[in-house]
């Protein structure tokens, strides 16, 4: 079996917010709409303060709380663990959302653009009306990783197959690849390293691997 | 703390149309079993069986006003593996279907397979929204029991109401009891439930919000109630029990609509994101826990 995941280096996220960019540059999102965004948390009280950059979006969980809730079958869960959206069958009503733990959907009812009521001649191409009033999320880039076999790729490795957002990390903080399979790079690297995945007790079995530390040293 | 959002913030997805097919779906199924109840007994059942379903309508129609895609609406009923907005659409059409023909011939059988049908429906809201694990006040478990008592409540009003305005005061004191009854369990099970979420955590600004109900919903629209329906029921003038109850009765279904109103549109924080540990930078070691927001 395969099981795309990815895994988060926060020992090395800068918060430089470029994973942030290549997405929406990807994925055409409107203003306001981040599938993958970078969180900039803090904790401690002064002198002891500790701050870390978060990547955060959809986790394709392996029990995704979005596909059991969601009336119309739009939302599934595909054999790899792509979570997806059929933009075609999706309602809008907004059901997905609220049964993600981890905000990473969005619905948007009216399109918007960077500048102004008129959009540039970028995004009047890229502009895509089936996913106004729809749930929206990260894919994982699931275009990509789907030629990837034709075109005799890997996912993870062969940019033209790994997500957007992997390929323009500048400093390797994220890592994508197949859980499933024991040589993969994300297989390697949690196996060599510290990890929590989010909300892990609520069950849904995220597939966004966080590295805090290195193993060795515990 | 943090910058950003880190700590849990509003659900920005269900607004007050969403919280109208709970408050108007609430009092319309419970308003169909106090009918059905109350019928067998010599109680007039098409009208206040009519208004139940007038009022699940009214919910039904402010979903539809909700969706993105009404246009669509009838992909809702692609999943009931697991979805139970797609069961709660499923019942829907019987529970329309056996209303309408009791209203229409007056059959007792019609009758009891509405008021089944109306607690499967009820039963499919409040399973809809403990089903939200995004949302840590819907989703805790004493929130299926509240938001079923609160229905039942509601539509236990509503029939005290109907009776007293068509002047059937004959089973005003049989709904008085069963009003009763109601608020005292919805008493119980709205301070199981927030001391439910208290123990096991919710953001804090859920917990405030549900907080500020506690004059509204539990002493003057619960426990109010209580006190009044105790006095009507032991009163023998028959007006003063009458607009006792009449009282308790508006007070006991304004509370619960202001209840659901406020789980849906004002406590619906949602996770927000935390971690269970922080990341050693450098040479550093590992930090503590961040889960801000959280109680």
């Amino acid at each position: 079996m395969t099981r795309w995941a990815m895994a988060v280096d926060l020992r090395r996220c800068v918060g430089c917010q470029t994973c942030t960019t290549a997405c929406r540059h990807a994925n055409a999102t409107p203003p306001g709409v981040q599938w993958r965004q970078v969180l900039d948390m803090e904790a401690g009280e002064y002198p002891d303060v500790r701050r870390a950059f978060v990547p955060v979006g959809c986790m394709h969980c392996g029990d995704p709380p979005c596909e059991h809730v969601c009336p119309t079958t739009a939302t599934k869960k595909r054999d790899d663990g792509l979570v997806t959206i059929d933009y075609e069958l999706c309602i809008g009503c907004g059901y997905c959302a609220v049964a993600c733990p981890y905000q990473a959907r969005h619905i948007v009812h009216r399109a918007t653009f960077a500048y102004g009521e008129e959009p540039t001649e970028s995004e009047q191409l890229r502009h895509d009306p089936e996913r106004i009033s729809v749930a929206t999320k990260c894919t994982f880039c699931k275009d990509r990783i789907d030629s990837a076999k034709e075109e005799g790729l890997t996912p993870g490795v062969d940019p033209e197959a790994t997500p957007a957002c992997v390929n323009a990390c500048i400093t390797e903080t994220l890592v994508f690849g197949d859980r499933d399979d024991p040589n993969s790079n994300v297989s390697r690297l949690l196996a060599e390293t510290l990890h929590f995945r989010m909300h892990e007790e609520l069950g849904t079995d995220p597939g966004m691997y966080y590295i805090w530390d290195r193993k060795e040293q515990k | 703390m943090s910058s950003g959002r880190t700590a849990p913030w509003h659900q920005p997805n269900w607004d007050a149309r969403a919280a109208g097919n709970f408050i108007f779906g609430g009092a319309g199924t419970g308003l169909i079993v106090f009918s059905a109840l109350a019928h067998p007994f010599g109680a007039a059942y098409r009208l206040p069986a009519f208004i139940g379903l007038a009022l699940v309508a009214a919910g039904l129609a402010c979903v539809w006003a909700e969706i993105g895609r009404p246009l669509r609406a009838l992909n809702v009923y692609l999943h009931p593996q697991t979805s139970w907005m797609t069961r709660e659409a499923m019942v829907a059409p019987f529970l329309f279907a056996s209303g309408a023909a009791a209203i229409w011939t007056g059959s007792q059988a019609f009758a009891w397979a509405a008021a089944a049908l109306a607690l499967v429906y009820l039963t499919c809201q409040a399973q809809m929204i403990r089903a939200s694990r995004g949302i840590p006040a819907w989703r805790h478990r004493l929130v299926l029991p509240l938001v079923m008592l609160t229905g039942l409540t509601e539509g236990a009003s509503v029939a005290v109401l109907v009776a007293a305005a068509t002047s059937d005061p004959a089973w005003l004191k049989w709904l008085e009891a069963f009003l009763l009854a109601l608020v005292i369990a919805r008493g119980f099970a709205w301070y199981a439930y927030r001391s439910g979420l208290q123990r096991e955590g919710a953001p804090v600004k859920a917990l405030a919000a549900l907080a500020r109900l506690e004059v509204t919903f539990a002493i003057l629209g619960n426990w109010g109630p209580v006190a009044l329906l105790i006095v009507a029921l032991a009163e023998t003038s028959g007006a003063t029990a009458f607009w006792l109850g009449v009282a308790s009765a508006l007070a006991a279904l304004a509370s619960g609509w202001l209840f659901k109103f406020t789980l849906i549109t004002r406590a619906a924080y949602n996770q927000g994101f935390a971690l269970p540990r922080l990341p050693v930078r450098g040479a550093g070691t590992p930090g503590p826990a961040a889960k801000p927001g959280w109680h």
